[in-house]
């Protein structure tokens, strides 16, 4: 007898959780006891204590019971017999001297219910729990019906509760070979039309019709299946699922096939790791970053740069999350690579448009990054040699089928090769190196826990003695609690950390050290709740506690005369609470609709500048410093954000949706730079510094061609940003004691439409994407600040109008594939010069209109192979190379266009970084 | 292998990667007002540069000449300025009240333009100019400190001046009578009556801002970079003067300059600034939205010269360059060769003779050939000027 039949009955038996107390097994005895108001566990733990015998129940069906009771010599069969009098509870008692009590029905006791408790030693083990395993290769031997044939009873016949037709069923799906989780697996019944994604944790929950029914199981990278279920009432499944052996672990890209037109979610971008492993990259590394940037609606300044500028935003209004900690420099070597190891990471989503009410604190995007668990059932690892990096992840079981550690670093050995360059460049020296860990404990049915790590760091040099440094320190725990079928709880608790430095001690009298960091702890809980079939609701509470130092100058040798200066540390609390709901109307309409209240207040000790109103802010206007004590609320600011959006899917194929969304942000990145730069500093909102909002309404049409093979989608947006931060002309961010006076708050507007077609099977796969778009901001307020273009609108940096990406990927057999990318965007805008005058013995540039020109626009095309060594499973290592060539037709792409003055005369210049074809090998193994 | 590794590298190190860009845009012809200078209250000469503005491809320099220009205290005395030279205006030893604030007034184009009331501020003296000889060459620094803590904000400018000789001194020359055959000459003479064409000099005021600030060190000491003069440089073939001038700042008016430092000097590596727009303390009194570029200021403007000689420099290691040719002394060759590449003008001069006629000694008779070298190694005048500067030594 196999496993599945052995459970089975044991499920039928059982019902409910069990709970067992220990005894030992005798003849039964007489009892004597006096029970007042006692409950079923008093009940029986007397019972048990004279007796010896073993009782079963389910708590959750007896705590009604209340029993009222004095016997004096009696037998046991005889107070059951009293107590359980008039309700509907019964008991049966086997030759083990194991009792069962159970409600609504009798049971049974056979010889084999018998052996069976003994052989599940295991009690704690859930016994309404089906373990199903599709195909168990260990015993190959062991003949099985094929499961999608078996009939699955869930629930007890004995417990159906006349006053619903519906019961849930929820439970977990893994992957057979690795014990990790299989998220976005679809588990629908298609003659509902009912179905539920599967959340990062594998989990789903299913409300459906008691009785037959047959759930459908599909994913990326899984072996379709289906199983016939005979439902009586709540109960769980887990179910097993192979992979698709052929491409190993990795798939192809693929977004959510169903889920595009079903789900309400809009701007809902996704991409597998393995699809981002394809794409050709300078250098062979494959980059997170780099992959979102090809996506519709995501644009870069430069491609020396990893900051996002989703729909018209500026790269810190992207929410960066890997495993629930925040990224706040998600860079190395000053934003030419991603800081995120590709190869412990499972997948990306990018939120651009309606961004679930979980998510705030930031206007434009949220990247949820997750990464992969680790193999749950063997150690296993991988390798990875490039021109510039090498890293190492190594994955395995900690205790068997229950937890898991996945450990993965990069390191760069950069400087060596620096060494061959020409002399000027010869005293550079760069390296950078990241490590993230990652353990989940499944500590049972019920309770699961997440443990994540992170931590990066760069250090660089160019051609002179000022050392740069910079490092993200991330650690969070999670703990997944499951109450019920219907109600799942997430905790979560960490801290982030972002710093950097920079110091130059080459002439001692004025050695020096910059620092800056930003520390933020916090506290989150996610509560879902499956209502029902129509309604699934999610709420909970974020507590961010942020602790800034925002610079400090300090000499770095005893010779030096730098005047210490350190601006006084930064706090502040924010806080919000959320809830929505995503309630589906029918199989054509659903929407989701969601609130999030969220309050910032700033703390002291601080001192605050105080500008009377209606003048700009600059030194000579400051009026009063106010210091404020420890602990103080010195400002308070707190808003309701808004997420709605609204399906309609006209056929299987073909949908429309529309979603409105607000946001709020108290955090900002103060750059003058034209892109993201590690020195650039945070700054939370204070009295004198408004938070950041904005809003955007969107509306997009999906259709899916040949069997969904083919999906296509437009989507129209309109966004309007307030207090977003634009530096004011010439302004000193560095060691600034009022910051306030050098920025400006400025007014914004987005717009743009955004075109994808995308293949996801088939030998040949990839999409192409187009984006217009248009990012105005405008500074208008001459009481705030010097008014920057005579207040008219003037494009942000990253405007890009045309951005068109073809991302292309032909697999000619198992082992064999070629990619090629081909990106053309519009020049991004920059301040030209527009007139020359003499000053100081030397031209001089004038320059006009903030960004009224553009550079020349950019044109890139990449290539490359990636070959898979052979596919036997069982063999001790995978191996693949790939092979490619970055900016293949070599274009000399302009990254910055600028004047200077030399030798007398103004010189335009135009810097290119990537001006050549770069090709790169990258050798990876895996184990 | 290595090779692959050095144009991998060198793409990824930007500068490989610089080129130059023309733009597609033209320019319009603007023609905003420049103004330039620093009220000196010292003892000292007071100049303010006027100019325009010109299009981005326009190399001239407009200077602005026939307008009116003054300082103006507060209560409104005025001391005028008058053009000395196109565009300069000019006043001599205003010996300013330092308890006063000052403002320019300016009548350029028919427009009047005024700028803020600017207070006299604080200009400690230099205390020395340095150098250090390094391997890369002459470092040269300025030092200064203000006991009196108030000045932090700084700029200096200097002129350097260099002597420096003719690589040869002739002994020969063309023929008065003939200027396609060489003759005697008399290098005592030519020691004498025409040592204008071996000892010349040669001048070259600042480029860059040479901006530095106080402000982060806890005393008033400051050390800044002037210039380096490059290792065999002909600047310090034989002595090299450098007169510095320093100026002191408010925050704003430093400020400005620096700006205007970073527009043009600093722009272009990545992680540099985007460039700003100016905004001075001159305003069009008619029309005030109209670009003035300048900023006031006024302090008394202090000056200091120092020198360094090629003595102290063993090792420079100066060579001029030059080399010599032998040459027969034909009329026909040399007036239809490089001598004579126009007919008219002398580029290859005569230096010495080689062989002559043996009864006739110098300094009659005749030269059969001779050694030449390129004008600039006879005649130090192509590349400077033979008035000895009156400072010097």
């Amino acid at each position: 007898m196999n496993d599945c039949h052995r459970l089975l009955i044991l499920m039928v038996l059982f019902l409910g959780s069990v709970f067992t107390a220990a005894g030992q097994r005798k003849a039964p005895a007489l009892v004597t006891a006096n029970f007042r108001n006692a409950d079923m566990e008093q009940f029986v733990s007397e019972l048990e204590k004279q007796t010896g015998l073993y009782f079963y129940y389910d708590p959750a069906f007896t705590d009604s019971i209340k029993i009222n009771l004095s016997v004096t010599s009696q037998p046991v069969e005889k107070i059951m017999d009293m107590a359980f009098a008039g309700s509907d509870f019964y008991y049966s008692i086997d030759e083990e001297g194991e009792v069962y009590i159970t409600k609504g029905v009798k049971i049974r006791v056979s010889a084999s219910s018998k052996s069976l408790s003994q052989d599940n030693s295991n009690n704690q083990k859930p016994a309404d729990t089906v373990i199903f395993k599709e195909k168990d290769p260990v015993e190959k031997k062991v003949q099985t019906a094929p499961a999608e044939y078996k009939v699955i009873e869930i629930g007890s016949r004995n417990l159906i509760d006349p006053k619903t037709n519906r019961a849930t069923v929820a439970g977990y799906i893994t992957d057979i070979k690795t014990g990790e989780p299989v998220s976005v697996a679809s588990v629908s019944v298609e003659t509902l039309k009912i179905g539920v994604v599967t959340d990062q944790y594998g989990y789903f929950s299913l409300t459906l019709p008691k009785g037959k029914n047959t759930l459908l199981v599909q994913g990326i990278g899984i072996r379709e299946t289906t199983r016939k279920i005979m439902l009586y009432s709540d109960g769980k499944i887990n179910i097993e699922l192979e992979n698709i052996v052929m491409v190993l672990r990795n798939v192809t890209i693929t977004a959510q096939k169903l889920s595009n037109i079903r789900n309400p979610q809009m701007g809902l971008l996704k991409i597998d790791i393995s699809a981002i492993k394809q794409m050709p990259v300078v250098f062979g590394e494959p980059d997170i970053l780099k992959a979102v940037t090809a996506l519709p609606g995501v644009k870069t300044v430069g491609e020396a740069s990893t900051g996002l500028n989703v729909r018209g935003g500026s790269p810190d209004q992207n929410l960066i999350l890997f495993n629930d900690v925040t990224i706040f420099n998600p860079s190395h070597f000053f934003g030419m690579f991603s800081a995120l190891n590709p190869e412990i990471i499972k997948d990306v989503e990018l939120f651009k448009s309606s961004i679930p009410a979980r998510y705030g604190g930031r206007l434009s995007s949220v990247l949820n990054i997750t990464g992969r668990e680790g193999n749950k059932k063997n150690i296993s690892g991988s390798a990875g040699i490039g021109v510039l990096t090498s890293r190492l992840n190594i994955e395995g079981p900690l205790i068997k089928d229950k937890s898991s550690f996945i450990i993965g670093g990069r390191t760069t050995y950069a400087n060596w090769l620096l060494n061959l360059l020409p002399d000027q460049y010869k005293k550079s020296r760069a390296s950078f190196y990241d490590i993230d860990l990652s353990i989940t404990h499944q500590i049972n049915k019920k309770n699961s826990l997440y443990i994540t790590g992170y931590l990066s760091s760069d250090r660089f040099n160019l051609n002179n003695d000022t050392v740069y440094g910079y490092h993200n320190k991330n650690v969070s725990v999670k703990w997944k609690h499951v109450f019920n079928n219907k109600l799942t709880g997430i905790f979560i608790m960490g801290y982030d950390r972002y710093e950097y430095n920079i110091s130059s001690n080459k002439v001692p009298f004025t050695a020096y050290a910059l620092s800056f960091d930003i520390n933020q702890g916090y506290l989150r809980t996610l509560f879902t709740y499956y209502l029902n079939n129509k309604n699934t609701i999610e709420y909970g509470l974020s507590s961010i506690f942020y602790k800034l130092h925002p610079g400090s100058y300090l000499p770095d040798s005893k010779e030096s005369i730098v005047t210490p200066d350190r601006i006084p540390p930064e706090q502040a609390l924010e806080t919000a609470a959320f809830i929505s709901d995503r309630y589906t109307f029918n199989s054509k309409l659903s929407a989701e609709g969601g609130l999030r209240f969220s309050m910032f207040n700033y703390l002291g000790p601080q001192n605050i500048n105080s500008y009377p109103p209606g003048v700009p802010k600059t030194e000579d206007n400051i009026i009063q410093v106010i210091p404020y004590s420890s602990g103080k609320f010195i400002k308070t600011y707190a808003a309701p954000e808004v997420r709605a959006s609204l399906r309609y899917a006209f056929n299987d194929s073909f949908s429309v949706k529309a979603s409105y969304n607000s946001q709020e942000q108290y955090i900002h990145l103060i750059s003058n730079t034209t892109q993201m730069a590690p020195t650039d500093i945070w700054k939370l909102s204070d009295p004198n510094i408004k938070p950041q909002s904005g809003d955007q309404v969107s509306l997009g049409l999906y259709r899916n061609f040949k069997s969904n093979t083919l999906e296509a989608s437009i989507e129209v947006y309109y966004k309007r940003i307030r207090n977003y931060l634009d530096y004011a002309s010439g302004a000193e961010l560095v060691m600034n004691h009022h910051l306030e006076t050098d920025v400006v708050g400025t007014k914004g507007k987005a717009y743009g439409v955004e075109f994808l077609l995308k293949k996801t099977n088939g030998k040949l796969n990839g999409w192409i994407s187009y984006t217009w778009s248009r990012v105005f901001l405008k500074m208008d307020d001459s009481t705030a600040g010097s008014i920057i273009n005579k207040g008219r609108y003037y494009p942000a940096n990253y405007d890009i109008p045309n951005d068109l990406t073809v991302i292309g990927n032909y697999r000619v057999n198992h082992r064999f594939s070629i990619s090629l990318n081909a990106i053309y965007s519009t020049g991004r805008p920059f301040t030209l010069p527009i007139g020359r005058y003499y000053y100081n013995n030397a031209p001089r540039i004038l320059y006009a209109d903030r960004n009224a020109y553009r550079i020349p626009d950019y044109f890139r095309a990449d290539f490359s192979m990636n070959i898979e060594g052979n596919h036997r499973i069982f063999q001790k290592t995978h191996n693949s190379w790939s092979i490619g060539v970055y900016n293949f037709t070599a274009r000399k792409n302009a990254y910055s266009v600028y004047y200077v003055s030399e030798n007398g005369s103004i010189n335009g210049y135009k810097l290119s970084i990537f001006g050549s074809a770069i090709p790169y090998v990258n050798f990876n193994i895996r184990f | 292998m290595k090779k692959l590794f050095k144009i991998l590298f060198s793409s990824l190190f930007l500068l490989a990667c610089k080129k130059t860009y023309i733009s597609p845009f033209n320019s319009p012809d603007l023609g905003y007002l420049v103004v330039e200078g620093v009220i000196n209250s010292g003892p000292g000469n007071t100049t303010i540069k006027l100019s325009r503005t010109t299009q981005l491809t326009d190399g001239t320099v407009v200077m602005e000449s026939g307008a009116t220009a003054m300082v103006m205290d507060q209560n409104n005395q005025t001391y005028p300025l008058t053009e000395s030279s196109s565009g300069e205006y000019m006043a001599n030893g205003l010996n300013l009240d330092v308890n006063l604030k000052y403002r320019l007034r300016i009548v350029a184009g028919g427009k009047e333009y005024l700028s803020d009331y600017v207070t006299v501020n604080d200009n400690p003296p230099i205390d020395s100019i340095s150098w250090n000889y390094a391997s890369d060459g002459v470092h040269l620094a300025v030092n200064t400190h203000d006991p009196r803590n108030k000045a932090k904000y700084f700029q200096w400018d200097y002129v350097g001046t260099w002597e420096f000789h003719s690589a040869y001194i002739p002994a020969t020359k063309y023929a008065s009578n003939d200027p396609y055959f060489v003759t005697y000459f008399d290098p005592i003479k030519y020691w004498l009556d025409d040592s204008s064409r071996y000892k010349c000099w040669q001048s070259e005021a600042s480029q860059q801002f040479i901006l530095g600030s106080t402000i982060k060190y806890a005393v008033d000491t400051i050390s800044n970079p002037l210039t380096v003069i490059q290792p065999a440089s002909w600047k310090l073939s034989v002595l090299y003067s450098i007169d510095v001038r320093q100026y002191a700042y408010s925050k704003d008016g430093y400020e400005f300059l620096n700006k205007m430092k970073r527009n043009s000097e600093q722009l272009g590596s990545l992680f540099d600034a985007q460039p700003s727009d100016l905004q001075g303390n001159i305003h069009c009194v008619s029309k005030p939205d109209e670009i003035v570029i300048g900023y006031v200021s006024s302090c008394p403007i202090r000056e200091k010269r120092a020198y360094i000689s090629n003595a102290d420099l063993p090792g420079w290691g100066y060579t001029s360059g030059c080399s010599l040719m032998v040459q027969n002394n034909d009329s026909a060759f040399i007036r239809d060769n490089d001598y004579y590449p126009d007919g008219v003008t002398p580029h290859i001069l005569p230096v010495n003779y080689i062989t002559r006629n043996p009864s006739t000694p110098p300094p009659n008779g005749v030269i059969f050939t001779f050694t030449a070298a390129d004008i600039g190694c006879v005649d130090c005048r192509l590349k400077g000027t033979s008035t000895k500067p009156a400072f010097w030594p």
